[in-house]
């Protein structure tokens, strides 16, 4: 079963399944939450993204920022997922979530860690929020249904802060990508993320 | 710049340290604060503590310098001080503090909390201290000689730590005596310590041919080694030491420096290059650090084991003064402990670490040197962890482990910097150091080998001789054993035994030229200078210019009887070294139309 979301300017309206659709997203939100078709996300340009358009079979979401040595190690990692992903229709998005980053030094990561997928911002934590993410990198991942299958670390290889395995052991983000390909949901929902925590926004502190 | 005697006289040897930090202990000692804001209280605690790795330039990923950095992050600090992952810091020992120790006190770091927990208030910025100002380029200022990679070296972007060493030539003119160095590398988020050895020998050269790509691989470091006393290690942050006391090193004409780093991958390939800058005095050091090594090498850690123990003691025969500590091992170890036992009961701590972390492995300095009487017992404890439960095990599943230089093996060992109270006894310590490897591992021949050179140096060449046999025993393919067992057996005036080393020591290592020279000598004295004259061509082809061996060879060549060639090698031998008199009989003789063996050989 394919849905579709239904956001301010599509051409296609279902309302009674956008209604479900956005029932069962928004049960999935923590308070004060939005939901996914209110987010404010835009690109290095500023303008306004709907990372969902085109309703994916996967859409996933990695938090980084340009300066946390977790999440840059994470760099060829996540380059080998989108590789692996990407062609059968799962769509990535980078998110950074601190506005405080400079758009130079976020074009400069992108290319010196070799970056394929897209990027966006979060000037205003609306996915931060409504996905609960604590740290960088952490991923999230929704089936086209709207459910979030998925959210936390990449892969277990952090233990604690500061104390890496050499070689994972569990593939969470994989394996969540590859069950909602395969129409499903993982049997791990979440994995607790290690990594630099999201700094909150100058105003809410 | 001319230092102060006081600061050359803390020269350097060991720079694995920040010298001029002290961390803030005074606000928060005794009663919690009320309010606790940046501008008064966190901001000079973190530019203390924090800064001068978390700046432009630094090791640090970020800066923590202003409020912004720091209140942005608050979270994030609070955590990791906590766990004291930050500041990165191993020793907690006990009653001893460090020079530049990075350890933050309970109440500094409750501080922190209660700034979080408050919501990071700034306080009056104007109360703010500004951050502290950083010196870019070289600490210490110009160096007098700076030396870097001959080719940077490609880090790949992700896989394991890299280990690597470099090879540098310092081709000094003159012999010059090392008072200070620092180590820059290009970028010092990725090099997680480094390590300075001299070679003398032409190892690390012949290693660094042999392995494609530049420096060579692996921990052990070619030939070379720490010059004496001394432990040169650089860790991030560390700033190089201007007053560690008045001992410099020497440096040659020949030797060569080899730099090994160590590096982490960090998610992009990075091309590493290094600069070493070395400063030079011309005043010979005052006083002498030696090196007391306790190595355990029977580690033998079966797979799976949670806390395995090693352990290792030394007796000081003589009274020494502690300097510093460089404590090692590999990814496995988890806690260390070194203390000292006193004839008179006393057990004082010289070393704590509780929970090791190989990345952030240093040289230690003790901010006050502690005195140990000879008869004083150094210990040392570690404890590993070879189980799936050690995130740094890094063979999966665990695998037995012993004792060697690849990361996957292990180590337990110890080298202690001291100063002697009585110089002429060094000897006796480095003996009592060898004594005790040989006993504790009979099966190593370097202990053997170290104790025959020792004895040697004393003049006892029967003592000499039998530790060089036992290494031989256990190596019997050693080519340097060989030779100074041949040069043992000499001295003691057995030439038959003398020459079967000579012989075997050149038919395992043709480039011993000495070895080539003596038996080629005492090959014409047996009356064979058909066998002889080989030997001596050899050792001609290795060093053209000794007259001694022209000498030696003209003499074989004149009991061959050949002395159209015997003439023209002592004329060489007059040419080279117009003093030498045997040379000029010999030519005397010749000319005179006498044959060989008028003037016997001596």
């Amino acid at each position: 079963m394919h849905m579709r979301w239904s956001y301010p300017g599509s051409s296609e309206r279902r309302p009674a399944v956008a209604a479900a659709v956005l029932a069962l997203a928004l049960s999935t939100l923590g308070a004060g939450a939005s939901p996914p078709g209110a987010w404010r996300l835009v690109d290095l340009e500023g303008r306004p993204v709907q990372p969902f358009a085109g309703s994916p079979a996967a859409t996933v979401f990695v938090l980084v920022r340009t300066d946390c040595p977790i999440s840059n190690r994470y760099a060829p990692e996540l380059r080998r997922i989108y590789e692996r992903f990407a062609p059968r229709g799962a769509r990535f998005w980078l998110i950074y979530p601190d506005p405080a980053e400079p758009v130079e030094a976020i074009r400069a990561h992108l290319s010196a860690y070799g970056y394929p997928m897209g990027a966006l911002r979060d000037p205003h934590h609306d996915l931060v929020r409504a996905t609960a993410v604590e740290v960088t990198p952490e991923a999230v991942v929704f089936a086209p249904d709207g459910v979030r299958a998925y959210r936390g670390r990449i892969d277990d290889r952090y233990v604690r802060f500061g104390k890496a395995r050499p070689v994972p052991t569990r593939h969470d983000l994989e394996r969540a990508i590859e069950a909602v390909l395969d129409g499903g949901l993982p049997e791990v929902r979440t994995a607790r993320a290690i990594g630099c925590f999201i700094p909150p926004l100058p105003s809410s502190r | 710049m001319r230092l102060s005697t006081l600061a050359a006289a803390a020269g350097l040897g060991a720079i694995g340290l920040a010298g001029a930090l002290v961390l803030r202990e005074g606000r928060t000692g005794g009663q919690r604060p009320e309010q606790v804001t940046f501008a008064r209280d966190v901001a000079p605690l973190v530019h203390a503590a924090c800064a001068p790795c978390h700046r432009p330039g630094g090791a640090g990923p970020f800066d923590l310098l202003d409020y912004e950095d720091v209140a942005s992050r608050a979270r994030q600090i609070v955590e990791v001080t906590r766990s004291r992952f930050m500041p990165p810091w191993l020793p907690d020992t006990p009653g001893v503090d460090y020079v530049g120790q990075r350890r933050l006190s309970d109440a500094e770091i409750e501080l922190l909390e209660r700034w979080y927990a408050l919501g990071t208030p700034e306080g009056d910025p104007d109360d703010a201290p500004p951050p502290p100002p950083f010196r870019p380029g070289w600490q210490l200022g110009e160096p007098d000689l700076v030396l870097e990679l001959a080719d940077p070296f490609p880090l790949p972007a992700e896989g394991v730590d890299v280990i690597r060493n470099f090879v540098l030539a310092p081709a000094v003119q003159r012999p010059r005596w090392v008072r200070a160095l620092e180590i820059r590398p290009s970028d010092p988020r990725v090099v997680h310590h480094a390590v300075l050895k001299r070679d003398r020998t032409r190892c690390s050269r012949l290693a660094d041919e042999r392995d494609p790509g530049p420096g060579f691989g692996g921990m052990a470091m070619g030939g070379s080694d720490y010059p004496e006393g001394q432990i040169l290690v650089w860790t991030p942050g560390t700033l190089p030491r201007a007053d560690a006391g008045d001992i410099a090193w020497r440096l040659e004409p020949g030797d060569d420096l080899v730099l090994q780093l160590h590096m982490v991958p960090g998610g992009k390939p990075e091309s590493v290059q290094a600069r070493l800058g070395l400063h030079f005095t011309d005043e010979a050091p005052r006083l002498t650090p030696h090196t007391v090594v306790l190595r355990n090498d029977r580690v033998d850690i079966p797979a799976g084991a949670r806390r395995y123990v090693v352990e290792d003691s030394l007796t000081l025969p003589v009274a020494v003064t502690v300097l510093g500590l460089y404590p090692h091992a590999h990814y496995l170890a988890r806690t260390m402990e070194i203390w000292a036992t006193a004839p008179g009961g006393e057990r004082p701590w010289l070393l704590r670490i509780p929970s090791w972390d190989f990345n952030w492995q240093g040289m230690y300095h003790l901010r006050e040197p502690i005195l140990l009487g000879g008869g004083t017992t150094l210990h040392l404890r570690y404890t590993y962890d070879n189980s799936e439960w050690n995130p740094a095990n890094p063979n999966h599943p665990p695998r037995r482990v012993r004792v060697g230089n690849r990361s996957a093996d292990e180590m337990a060992t110890l080298a202690v910097q001291v100063l002697l109270a009585d110089e002429g006894k060094a000897d006796e310590l480095a003996l009592a150091q060898w004594e005790d490897l040989a006993r504790d591992d009979p099966s190593n021949p370097s202990s053997h080998y170290n104790l025959g050179v020792l004895r040697a140096k004393a003049g006892d060449w029967e003592r000499a001789a039998r530790h060089y046999a036992r290494a031989l025993a256990i190596e019997p393919g050693d080519a340097a054993t060989h030779h100074q067992l041949a040069a043992a057996y000499y001295r003691l005036g057995r030439a038959e035994r003398a020459l079967e080393h000579y012989a075997k020591a050149v038919e395992l290592d043709p480039s011993l030229v000495d070895a080539q020279v003596v038996l080629g000598y005492l090959l014409t004295r047996r009356g064979e200078p058909d066998l002889a004259v080989p030997h001596l061509q050899r050792a001609l082809e290795l060093e053209p210019g000794q007259a001694r061996v022209h000498l030696f060879l003209g003499q074989a060549h004149e009991r061959r009887g050949d002395t159209g060639s015997a003439r023209a090698s002592y004329r060489r031998a007059l040419e080279l070294d117009p003093g030498l008199d045997e040379a000029r009989r010999a030519v005397a003789r010749l000319a005179r139309g006498r044959a060989g063996g008028a003037d016997p050989v001596r």
